[in-house]
């Protein structure tokens, strides 16, 4: 008799945790209202760009645009005009289109595809996608593989840190900032863990583009 | 009748500028040659403000950034932006100096190829000593109010991040009034220099950045 009610109320304890783990994740597609896609709309956006990659430091202006339903170009150039690099961000998969000579190497091609990718925020626009939200903060979390895990941290609807996580420890930390009113990141700052010397940092700034 | 008048006056200035930029191949080049090696004998300085135009011709986009130049001899550059953001590069003998944010960075030349390759040919557009160079295969041109150089990169290495550069000069040949850079993909860098001051001192601290 006394196994029963203990059974009984372990079943019942496990049924309640089950309902509300339910109710706390749901896994969901996003929809472009609910994320700050910041390829969303047909304007450009220009960005001051620091990139320090494997002891090489680049600086300029990415633009961003959307030039089809599902296609987004980046195009990094410095401050004197020279292209060093394009991609192509196509169903949220970031391809590789154009590197200048000192970065048309597979470790630097490689490198900025995920780092990019990861600032941009691909991985949580990419379903099946696992959200948990409590009042006004939001966790989205995405299994890449096995080994690598992607997590984004909303506050407001606004993004506020983004990881990218191995089973133990963590890979690179993005953060951003806003300023005020504003829908999109005025500042990304992505950083590696551990010893690979890899850094970015965006600054959104006004477009003086037509 | 008054729209009438307009739309003829307006084609007519249309018609005009058309016709104005219309470039013929250049009769004397002799003695273009010649008052190019003048210019580069006789210009000692050049300060100038200047537009820099990056024509995105994937995005149709434009990236446009201005600031103020000043060249104090061939080892002697430096390029200030003001907008869209502040930024300095300044050129002095073998060393590089890069202002960014406060912080200034210092490499030397001759330990990045490209960036030696990229100044040569500025300083050589400049001040005119690129047809010396033996880099570039050059056509010339001419219409009413200037001479066009149009340069094609002869060097391996060159011919793969640069399709052409177009060089224009006033009549008198006093200095270069704009630089095309066109790339392989047909996207183009053009600085325009305005109010331009030749021969006029020019501290030497402006190279050092301190």
């Amino acid at each position: 008799m006394k196994n029963l009610v203990l059974n009984s109320l372990f079943a019942f304890l496990f049924t309640c945790t089950l309902f509300s783990a339910q109710a706390q994740n749901k896994e969901t597609t996003l929809s472009e209202n609910k994320f700050p896609s910041v390829f969303i709309g047909d304007s450009a956006r220009l960005y001051k760009c620091q990139i320090h990659v494997f002891g090489k430091y680049y600086s300029g202006l990415l633009m961003s645009k959307k030039t089809s339903i599902d296609t987004t170009r980046l195009v990094f150039v410095t401050e004197l005009g020279m292209r060093m690099f394009e991609m192509a961000v196509v169903k949220n998969e970031i391809l590789p289109l154009y590197f200048f000579e000192p970065l048309n190497k597979e470790k630097y091609k490689t490198i900025l595809q995920q780092d990019l990718g990861a600032i941009f925020m691909l991985a949580a626009q990419t379903p099946p996608v696992e959200i948990i939200t409590k009042e006004n903060k939001s966790i989205i979390k995405k299994k890449i593989s096995n080994k690598l895990f992607y997590v984004l941290k909303l506050e407001n609807e606004k993004p506020k840190r983004a990881e990218l996580k191995k089973r133990v420890g963590k890979k690179l930390i993005v953060n951003y900032s806003h300023s005020e009113n504003q829908k999109y990141f005025s500042r990304a700052y992505l950083k590696h863990k551990g010893f690979l010397r890899v850094k970015i940092i965006l600054d959104s700034i006004r477009k003086t583009a037509q | 009748m008054l729209k009438e008048i307009s739309i003829v006056i307006l084609l007519l200035f249309v018609g005009r500028t058309t016709f104005a930029q219309n470039f013929k191949p250049m009769k004397d080049t002799a003695a273009f040659k010649q008052g190019l090696d003048k210019m580069a004998k006789e210009t000692q300085t050049i300060e100038s403000d200047f537009t820099q135009v990056k024509n995105l011709s994937m995005l149709s986009e434009k990236i446009i950034s201005k600031g103020h130049f000043w060249y104090g001899g061939p080892s002697l550059l430096r390029w200030e932006y003001f907008d869209p953001y502040k930024y300095i590069i300044a050129i002095n003998k073998e060393k590089v100096l890069i202002k960014d944010e406060h912080k200034t960075k210092k490499y030397d030349m001759n330990s990045n190829k490209i960036f030696k390759e990229i100044n040569d040919i500025m300083v050589a557009c400049v001040n005119g000593k690129i047809l010396n160079s033996g880099k570039f295969k050059a056509v010339f041109y001419e219409n009413e109010k200037m001479y066009k150089l149009e340069l094609f990169p002869l060097v391996k290495g060159m011919k793969e991040s640069l399709k052409k550069i177009n060089m224009y000069f006033d009549k008198s040949i006093s200095s270069v009034i704009k630089l095309d850079m066109i790339e392989p993909n047909d996207d183009i860098t053009t600085i325009d220099f305005t109010n331009k001051k030749l021969n006029q001192k020019i501290p030497i601290e402006k190279f050092s950045l301190k």
